[in-house]
């Protein structure tokens, strides 16, 4: 996944110290899960900042899935794997996302769906 | 916090970043680095810690997550080369990091956050720690 290629850069509310990106959780949570569940089954190699996520990833990769399904329709056996599942793509996307601009300082806002909330 | 923001006090010009063993764990309870045990100084560890600024090359990404309604920080990643020796040069690993502010007395110096390397950690010589992306959560709710 080319992470720029989603991003939607706005200007900041105001003077900021980073560069700002704002992403909707639907742009970030399945996209991601795709590319993790790619990365394990297929034991494709990642860049070492990356290595620092791979055995979570490895551990609950059968549950990545559940980033597509909300809380309030999940198992509730499932709950815990889906906040796992959902943390993990959200600390894989922002380190990828920090990766692609040199590892300068930035702002990630993610917005608001009730449909990803943990 | 609450003396920065409430009371008009002094906000710390930096934090600190040290090391501490499993001889006490942090808890929320914890108030002060004297209450912990920090792991042995020299071969490229130094008493107190690294120092970390309040800035953006220190604190490098910043979260904003409406959907949870909170906020996530990370610092910088956070390197320890052993040299001349392991670290830490003698008793037990490092099985904590832990975050204070920059009180001029080590030992009072405000315990703000800890993460859990899960293992005592001992660095051989030539060979580095690196803390990478240690996150701090703040909930606004």
């Amino acid at each position: 996944m080319d992470i720029l290629k989603y991003f939607k850069k706005k200007e900041a509310p105001t003077t900021q110290d980073r560069q700002y990106f704002e992403y909707a959780p639907a742009d970030i949570y399945p996209k991601t899960a795709r590319k993790i569940i790619d990365v394990v089954r297929n034991h494709r190699e990642v860049p070492n900042n990356l290595l620092l996520y791979l055995a979570e990833a490895r551990r609950i990769v059968d549950y990545l899935e559940l980033v597509n399904t909300p809380k309030n329709k999940c198992d509730e056996n499932a709950i815990p794997l889906r906040a796992r599942a959902l943390e993990l793509c959200r600390l894989w996307f922002t380190e990828e996302l920090h990766a692609s601009i040199g590892f300068a300082p930035m702002h990630l806002h993610i917005t608001s769906d009730e449909r990803y909330r943990l | 916090m609450l003396a920065g923001w409430f009371r008009a006090g002094t906000t710390p010009t930096a934090f600190y970043l040290f090391l501490a063993t499993s001889a006490t764990a942090p808890t929320a309870d914890i108030n002060t680095k004297s209450e912990l045990t920090e792991i042995a100084d020299t071969n490229g560890y130094t008493a107190g810690g690294i120092s970390v600024a309040r800035n953006s090359t220190d604190f490098d990404v910043l979260t904003e997550d409406d959907g949870n309604d909170r906020a996530l920080v990370q610092l910088k990643d956070e390197v320890w080369t052993a040299s001349g020796g392991n670290i830490p040069a003698s008793g037990n690993g490092a099985r904590y990091a832990i975050l204070t502010d920059d009180n001029a007395t080590a030992g009072s110096r405000d315990v703000l956050h800890y993460w859990d390397l899960t293992s005592d950690r001992v660095v051989s010589d030539t060979q580095t720690l690196t803390l990478q992306n240690c996150e701090i959560r703040i909930n606004e709710s």
